[in-house]
């Protein structure tokens, strides 16, 4: 069922055995999950089917430390939420992803990658992908697996585009078919509030944006509303606690995380027309993907390093290559003409994706500013370490020896890559991918939900999305908050 | 050009003349001065052109004319003959380029990650 807060009853208390807040890829994906099932589910959503840009205001917020774009603009407030805007990327994070990493500082999930296979497998065909098969000979890039590239230290990863999936789109038809679900938009959750106990969540205070108030008090709630606002709403929710609802520790919107960019960290000069592949997309039963170098474990636990990626887009001067002058080409030009074999023109630009150390630094927390509902709005602060540096720095220089040691490519990486100079950080560009904030933790003194997405300390309330993550990998995150989001579902069909 | 052939089956079939006539008694590299070797491998590397690229390589280099010369021509020296042709030059670098990514002897110069013969074949030309 399909409804709209504007209709509900000033001062109604509605009634339901899960409450989801938010209605993005977490929300949406858990919706969809139970429908059919005997739980009668609300999901809560404050946008309707399309931008409005009151609404989308409401996601307004500052932004200090390294660059992040702004909150109103990498975010979106409307059914389907921020999928109806993302490019699609998908794949899984790394086994290695899961485990406590030495120098790694809070690294480590308290769950295994094995855990989550199943869960990916099912999340595949939620986002609109292929198989759950990330191997390269799998996708057919190379007529002959360049093994002289993976005898460098690094090995291929595979990342899948989805169509991109519009969440909201694409399972709207089949949740407003759903008796048991009630998808609620124009519906705004402003707090939290505990039982006398402060054990359990007792109701979700809510509101339109034109005032209306309404309540719901349901047997479990699930927050899916996305990295900043989970934490933002678990700090507004202070009826048991100044500091925040499950936020005893002080946890709560720290460790936010993203992935930090370099691009262009160089450009590429091919010698071998099949490691080329490299630079182009595949597609394979009409699913596209792309190809790319990761260093091996053993590499980044010897270097003490963060995962990372190394990207090769086809270059197509001059726009999507500013960091090539005339200079380089002049220089790509002879390095061809002494090899001989190589083609001038065979140019890529490369970018370098890396994980972010986690850090309590790096947070959301509440401003002084109020929205439009006279909600606190947030301050993210977006802090980069000296591990952040190393790995960029480090990483670019070892999939440059990689690339020319295999004897596949020359390779040239930007100034601002082998000199940061005064202000490492400048470099540095958001991904757009929020994560962390409500951390998954074995216990409470190291993070805010538990290894099933529970809220440490309060019985019937659940985090879903990237908000969870301990630490973020360098994959696109969607694949993983979905695969997460079905595993809650599967817990919340139960009732356990 | 050749009847039949492409421009690349040419030139390998040349070079490969080349490589043959380069090995026989007498014309072989190391009966060469390193000053015939300097002079003949700069006239080659003339021969492939991308001067502009090159010089820029040079510049950013670190490295004297004498040094160059010395680091190409000390050692497993081309025969004048083998680098007369493009197809024999190219293999002579190949090879080199081969033993300096084995053996480590690589540095990034302008930004772009050089082996030591790439990085003396600049200087070598544009001195």
């Amino acid at each position: 069922m399909l409804g709209s807060a504007r209709r509900v009853p000033e001062g109604a208390t509605l009634h339901a055995d899960v409450c989801i807040v938010g209605g993005g890829a977490a929300g949406i994906t858990i919706a969809q999950a139970l429908a059919g099932s005997h739980r009668r589910v609300l999901l809560l959503e404050s946008g309707g089917l399309q931008t409005d840009a009151r609404t989308q205001a409401l996601y307004a917020g500052r932004v200090e430390g390294h660059g992040q774009p702004p909150l109103d603009a990498s975010r979106l407030r409307f059914f389907g939420g921020t999928t109806n805007h993302w490019a699609g990327l998908c794949g899984p994070l790394d086994p290695l992803d899961f485990e406590r990493r030495p120098w790694v500082p809070h690294s480590g999930w308290p769950l295994s990658r094995e855990t989550l296979d199943p869960w990916y497998l099912e999340a595949q065909k939620v986002c609109d992908l292929g198989p759950f098969d990330y191997g390269e000979d799998a996708w057919g890039f190379f007529a002959e697996t360049p093994e002289r590239i993976a005898a460098t230290g690094t090995r291929f990863a595979i990342t899948q585009h989805s169509t991109p999936t519009r969440f909201g789109e694409k399972y709207r038809e089949a949740l407003r078919r759903a008796s048991n679900v009630q998808v609620l938009l124009h519906a705004n959750a402003l707090e939290l509030v505990p039982s006398p106990d402060g054990a359990r969540v007792a109701r979700v205070e809510a509101s339109t944006l034109e005032g209306r108030r309404f309540r719901v008090e349901a047997g479990a709630i699930v927050l899916a509303c996305g990295t900043v606002e989970n934490a933002r709403l678990l700090l507004l929710s202070t009826g048991a606690d100044p500091a925040g609802l499950g936020n005893a520790r002080g946890l709560v919107g720290r460790f936010f995380l993203d992935h930090p960019r370099l691009r262009p960290a160089g450009v590429v000069l091919w010698r071998d027309a099949d490691a080329r592949r490299l630079a182009e997309n595949t597609v394979r039963d009409g699913v596209k993907a792309t190809l790319s170098l990761c260093l091996d474990r053993t590499v980044q636990k010897r270097e003490g390093l963060l995962q990372s990626s190394l990207f090769t887009d086809a270059y197509h001067p001059p726009e999507s290559a500013p960091g090539l002058d005339e200079a380089d080409a002049a220089i790509a030009e002879w390095l061809a003409l002494l090899a001989g074999d190589a083609d001038p023109a065979s140019l890529s630009v490369c970018w370098l994706r890396s994980e972010q150390a986690p850090r309590p630094e790096s947070r959301v927390r509440l401003s002084d500013e109020l929205d439009a509902l006279g909600q606190r709005r947030v301050v993210l602060e977006w802090r980069l370490g000296e591990l952040d540096r190393h790995t960029h720095e480090q990483a670019a220089r070892l999939y440059a020896h990689a690339l020319t040691r295999a004897g596949v490519a020359s390779v040239e990486l930007a100034a601002k890559v082998l000199d940061a100079g005064d202000d490492p950080w400048q470099r540095v560009t958001s991904d757009w991918h929020q994560m962390g904030t409500t951390r998954m933790a074995a216990g409470p003194a190291d993070g805010v939900v538990d290894a099933g997405c529970r809220v440490f300390g309060v019985d019937n309330l659940y985090v879903a999305g990237a908000s969870v993550f301990p630490t973020g990998g360098w994959m696109n995150p969607t694949l993983t908050l979905v695969a997460l989001a079905l595993r809650l579902a599967d817990r919340l069909r139960s009732g356990t | 050009m050749t009847a039949g052939l492409s421009r690349r089956e040419a030139l390998h079939w040349l070079g490969a003349a080349t490589l043959v006539a380069g090995l026989s008694p007498g014309l072989a590299g190391c009966a060469q001065s390193e000053a015939e070797c300097e002079a003949g491998l700069r006239d080659a590397l003339h021969g492939l052109g991308g001067l502009a690229g090159a010089a820029l390589v040079a510049e950013a280099a670190g490295l004297s004319r004498a040094d160059a010369a010395t680091a190409l021509c000390s050692s497993d020296r081309p025969s004048l003959l083998a680098t007369s042709t493009g197809v024999g030059l190219h293999r002579w670098l190949a090879a080199r380029r081969e033993a300096d990514l084995a053996a480590g002897r690589v540095r990034f110069v302008r930004g772009w990650l050089l082996t030591e013969t790439e990085i003396a074949a600049a200087v070598l030309l544009s001195g």
